[in-house]
């Protein structure tokens, strides 16, 4: 069913880590960052920055680095984790991240089978994309109605699992998946513009230039 | 969810959809963004477009913190129209409180319900009543409550109710005098007296397994204030009366109210930590307590009461019609005396029963006794509506005559006045007027017709005191003289008891029974 995997050149890797918008009907908008590291700082600098608020913060404020160990918050300007000051930390699920004096994140870590987080926004500052929290994905999106899902719906009765593959991105569904009108086994592609609907879940991947 | 416009599509030039935010009655609500970066949200109206249009016209420019704004209406190409909306970026409140089941802490309750205040104050200062107060409709963005769906809304006239039967409001929130047609902005404070019940429970005070059940407990059931705080409970009380007239008569009045009873509990505290002002601004600052009196008490239960009056003379008509279609050969008449009598003593029963406090058994004989002399004033009623005169002290003066037994013919009836109608019965040796009494006066004192119309009776309708009650009737006949229409009394008796457990609110036992979900939350 998924298209032959081709070995990933300097230009698509570039492509493949690209940031998507994440779309789901009646749940909400999520911003998908691909890369193992993503940098946070102010919408308005001139280097764009993966991870764009509009607070009062730095143009780059902070760096989050994912390894074999988990993921690291490289502090640039001033970076409360949990009330207190850190130049360099392992973040653990649950953490409160502090930038400059208002705007606060909180990391989660919320399938123990898999190491993608993601980061809400708790302080009532806005991301620069209209997305409601980042998801930081390393080799899979867990959507379904556990409370150990990266994005919960309440509705569902099995996961949408998303994964990474060679070629892009991938969708796993005990069932019949459409995704641009196309019908798929368990499994199917999901690239950059594609819209995927099963009975239970309609969503959307958008890219962000 | 299946929503018609796909992430990415622009039905609407300049407005990109993103995703689907909910599907509502009145048509589905997207998440847009514009060809600027402004977020909206976006609903695509595809029904009750003429109630929609109008009230949105009158609230297309309203402006308060509380309320979600509404920025313009559009029309796409295809004719469509789409109501263009400040996008809210909290939560519904139905979704904060399904992860509060028992209900939020007093004092952030009362927070919220002062932002719900300030909002329904705007409305109604504009003249107009949002008619669809619920949780979804409700949002808490950064603290702050956001009143949204106001699209339904209507303009109050300038008479004091005008009339308007389409379907209004999400029937768990909905004030019993919606079903008669005849409403104004009362029905938004008893709708924030649902709120405030739900937030400081958890749930709301009446649930059903239909719409037709639960706005039947609007109508007749008194709400169980027990799970909620004491201070509250005669605010909530107040609002959930089901007379309007008898609710706070403006939401800024309630809003007070339960700044008070926060401020009361802060009251310590706040003095010890310097003076913070607990009322929330905006509101005159005057604090009032509202106690409960007994005429409090004694108005709620005249509302239930007439609610059951009137259910009780519904089910009689029910109940006669029934009956006339089993026995098609009984004349008109018959039906008319039975559906009369049945009414007569069904309110006979059910008015001492409703005022009486529930529970205190020691005074049963002294309730046999009124009811006794209520049975009286039904047989009264019974013998007029066989014909007779009533023993009015300004009747004619009689003649004290002792006739022969009527001979069945009512056109032979003796017309003269009612003493001069005292027959001596075929198999009893008393007047008429003694046998009507009699019967009607034992029938009532020797059941305990109250104990059908409880609230925690054993169950909805009950055998076992209609049993009772066509037993000791059939026994009783032999007092009424056979010349008469027997059938009457002792089948208005038996339909009593029936139309007394029918109308008169049962509770079940377990209680616990999750929510119906009627509409969908919208945004």
């Amino acid at each position: 069913m998924i298209n032959e995997p081709t070995a990933p050149t300097p230009e698509n890797l570039q492509d493949l880590l690209a940031p998507y918008a994440l779309w789901i009907d009646g749940v909400g908008g999520y911003l998908v960052c691909l890369s193992h590291r993503v940098t946070i700082g102010q919408a308005q600098g001139e280097t764009p920055v993966d991870i764009a608020l509009i607070a009062d913060v730095s143009r780059h404020h902070a760096t989050i680095q994912r390894d074999t160990e988990g993921y690291f918050l490289e502090a640039s300007r001033k970076v409360l984790i949990n009330a207190n000051a850190m130049d360099k930390a392992l973040l653990r699920s649950g953490d409160r991240i502090t930038l400059g004096a208002s705007c606060q994140l909180q990391f989660w870590q919320p399938v123990p089978a898999s190491t993608s987080a993601r980061l809400d926004m708790v302080s009532g500052h806005r991301f620069a994309q209209p997305v409601q929290a980042v998801l930081l994905m390393a080799d899979t999106l867990v959507i379904g109605p556990a409370a150990q899902s990266h994005v919960i719906v309440a509705d569902m009765t099995q996961p949408l699992i998303l994964f990474r593959t060679k070629a892009g991105l991938s969708a796993r569904w005990s069932g019949t998946l459409q995704i641009n009108g196309k019908s798929f086994q368990e499994r199917g592609p999901l690239e950059a513009g594609a819209r995927l609907a099963n009975e239970q879940i309609t969503l959307a991947l958008e890219r962000i230039s | 969810m299946k929503f018609t416009y796909k992430s990415g599509q622009q039905p609407l030039p300049g407005y990109s959809l993103k995703r689907g935010i909910g599907l509502g009655g009145f048509g589905e609500v997207y998440f847009a963004v514009t060809d600027g970066g402004k977020e909206v949200a976006l609903k695509w109206i595809r029904s009750h477009l003429d109630i929609e249009l109008r009230g949105v016209q009158q609230c297309l420019n309203l402006k308060h913190p509380n309320l979600v704004h509404l920025y313009d209406v559009r029309t796409d190409n295809q004719g469509y129209t789409w109501l263009v909306m400040e996008y809210v970026a909290g939560e519904p409140l139905s979704t904060i409180l399904a992860r509060h089941p028992n209900g939020v802490a007093p004092e952030l309750a009362a927070q919220w319900f002062a932002g719900l205040a300030q909002a329904i104050h705007c409305l109604h200062e504009h003249g107009i009543v949002h008619r669809d107060l619920k949780p979804g409709n409700i949002f808490l963005e950064n603290g702050l409550i956001k009143v949204g769906d106001y699209g339904l809304c209507k303009h109050i006239a300038d008479s004091n109710n005008a009339g308007m039967t389409k379907d209004v409001g999400t029937v768990h929130y909905m004030a019993p005098e919606i079903s008669t047609g005849n409403y104004n902005r009362q029905i938004d404070i008893y709708a924030a007296g649902v709120l405030l019940y739900e937030m400081l429970t958890g749930h709301v005070p009446f649930e059903g397994e239909s719409a037709g059940e639960i706005l039947m407990k609007h109508l007749t059931a008194p709400p169980d204030l027990t799970k909620v705080p004491k201070d509250f409970v005669p605010i909530v009380a107040k609002a959930l009366t089901k007379n309007p007239a008898h609710r706070y008569q403006t939401i800024t009045e309630m809003a007070r109210a339960v700044a008070a009873v926060v401020s009361v509990k802060q009251a310590v505290p706040t003095m010890l930590a310097g003076n913070r002002d607990p009322i929330p601004p905006g509101l005159e600052q005057v604090p009032m307590v509202i106690p409960v009196t007994p005429t409090m008490i004694l108005q709620q239960r005249w509302s239930e009461l007439s609610g059951i009056l009137l259910w009780s003379v519904v089910a009689s008509a029910i109940l006669a019609v029934g009956w006339s279609l089993i026995f098609s050969a009984w004349p008109f008449p018959h039906l008319a005396s039975i559906f009369f009598l049945t009414v007569a003593a069904s309110w006979a029963v059910v008015i001492p029963s409703k005022l009486w406090v529930p529970g205190s058994e020691d005074d049963s004989w002294t309730r046999r006794l009124i009811l006794m002399s209520l049975g009286f004033a039904v047989a009264i009623l019974g013998l007029w509506i066989e014909g007779y005169e009533l023993p009015l002290p300004w009747a004619t003066p009689a003649r004290v005559e002792v006739l022969q037994p009527w001979p069945g013919d009512p056109d032979v009836r003796p017309a003269d006045s009612w003493v001069g109608k005292l027959y001596r019965s075929e198999n009893t040796s008393m007047p008429v007027l003694a046998c009507y009494l009699s019967y009607f006066g034992l029938m009532f004192l020797i059941l305990r017709w109250w104990k059908a119309t409880e609230v925690n009776r054993p169950g909805r309708v009950m055998t076992k005191p209609i049993v009772a009650a066509a037993f000791w009737g059939y026994l009783l006949l032999f007092l009424l003289p056979s010349v008469h229409h027997r059938e009457i009394a002792f089948l208005s008796v038996v339909m009593t008891s029936v139309v007394c457990q029918v109308t008169c609110p049962w509770k079940e036992k377990t209680s616990a029974r999750g929510k119906k979900k009627l509409r969908l939350a919208t945004a």
